[in-house]
């Protein structure tokens, strides 16, 4: 469980869009794991079974306090990116870039982070949020078209 | 004469990501090869994604310690590193449970508003700050000057003169970046180690007065003159705050410009 820990805060971060609630979200799973481990089946993904219990237990989390994060909008200075000079450019851009999936409907946002920084395939990120591979894919089509109208906006605007 | 298909963002979505099986891909390649208005919308679905892993790749290196958790063997709720393996069995439910509604408590609840912008960075930077951070550092004269000349020219704007507010000492003066932009850091500490720090960015052409608020459970003052937002940040009481703020601040209207 170690080893997928960072992962799994990294995970937490990115459902709730805070370092603080990660914090507890994965702590949480964590104990969670340990009460189930008896369920866990030796051969099968322990990351995706984390992930799995991480992301019920925060849409849990959401219908029983009905916290809310603004519809999913989280300013990127609540992540809190380290600057890593002297690749700031590098960094620049992965901001940028960080911002705007950043601003995308929790759904998507979640999708995105499943498929695309974590590599999972459709299947397994459906899997992990438990819906059907169609919704998958909608949820990342939907974020593609979305970024790619704000990059082709802010485009507009500089030239 | 052959009907054009028109593929679903979905489809082409899967292209993109290699997800399309081979019959599709071997479709939507044929496609794009006569059909410039396909090209068009694959180009626009194209979104780099590579730094979005790679910005999530830097935040693996600040994920906490793995929480020290209950020993899954006794079940008596001993605290220790968690260094077993599974199967062992379930520990105590009601104690694992109960644990979980602890971590939770006050999960749920809205924390304030984070000011918005460089200041919840600066905030966030501000709060890993300890009492013991800066304690062993103490600045010759020479050191000083040279280091508030360098992040004076950093930032265009002349730091050199800048006093300690009553009770802080200057620890360290570094040049920051925050999208672009140098943003200096100022880091005081008070007699009683309290970790204070002034921060300056460039900022629009309006001044506006001394505003405080909180932001990581820290008090903090803002103000702006012309062309630079300037921050104050540390500890849990305000009135030190407000009156170091507003010697920053008479300074930064008056000698600074």
């Amino acid at each position: 469980m170690g080893a997928v820990f960072p992962r799994l805060w990294r995970y937490s971060v990115a459902l709730t869009g805070r370092r603080d609630w990660a914090d507890d979200l994965a702590q949480t799973t964590c104990l969670r794991a340990l009460d189930k481990a008896d369920q866990f089946e030796a051969g099968t993904h322990l990351d995706r079974w984390m992930f799995r219990m991480a992301q019920r237990i925060w849409l849990n989390e959401l219908r029983s306090r009905k916290v809310r994060t603004g519809g999913g909008l989280v300013p990127v200075e609540e992540i809190d990116l380290p600057d890593q000079s002297p690749s700031a450019d590098t960094n620049i851009l992965a901001r940028d870039v960080l911002n705007r999936v950043n601003a995308l409907p929790e759904a998507q946002r979640h999708s995105v982070f499943l498929v695309y920084v974590e590599g999972y395939s459709y299947k397994e990120a459906a899997e992990i949020m438990e819906i059907p591979i169609g919704t998958v894919m909608s949820r990342l089509a939907a974020a593609r078209k979305r970024l790619g109208e704000d990059m082709a906006d802010a485009k507009g605007q500089i030239s | 004469m052959t009907q054009r298909r028109t593929f679903t963002d979905e489809e082409l979505t899967a292209f993109l990501d290699g997800e399309a099986n081979d019959a599709l891909s071997a479709e939507i390649g044929n496609a794009l090869e006569t059909d410039a208005v396909l090209s068009a919308r694959l180009e626009a679905l194209d979104i780099p994604m590579a730094p979005l892993a790679e910005a999530y790749n830097a935040l693996l290196a600040d994920a906490p310690p793995m929480p020290v958790l209950p020993d899954a063997s006794t079940g008596n709720g001993r605290a220790t590193r968690f260094g077993w393996g599974w199967g062992i069995g379930t520990f105590g439910t009601g104690l694992a449970a109960g644990l979980a509604v602890a971590v939770f408590t006050g999960f749920g609840q809205p924390e304030p508003a984070p000011p918005p912008g460089w200041a919840a960075f600066v905030a966030s930077y501000q709060s890993l700050f300890t009492p013991e951070t800066l304690a062993s550092v103490s600045l010759t004269e020479a050191e000083r000057a040279a280091q508030l000349a360098e992040v004076s020219a950093a930032l265009g704007l002349d730091l050199t003169s800048v006093p300690d507010a009553e009770g802080l000492t200057l620890k360290r003066a570094q040049v920051l970046g925050f999208n672009g932009k140098p943003l200096v850091q100022l880091a005081y500490q008070r007699a009683d180690g309290t970790p204070v720090a002034l921060c300056i960015i460039p900022a629009g052409p309006d001044g506006k007065a001394v505003s405080m608020g909180v932001a990581q459970g820290m008090e903090l003052a803002r103000w702006n003159t012309p062309g630079f937002g300037f921050l104050l940040i540390g500890g849990q009481d305000q009135q030190p705050l407000r009156n170091e703020a507003d010697a920053f601040q008479s300074w930064s209207v008056g000698d600074a410009i």
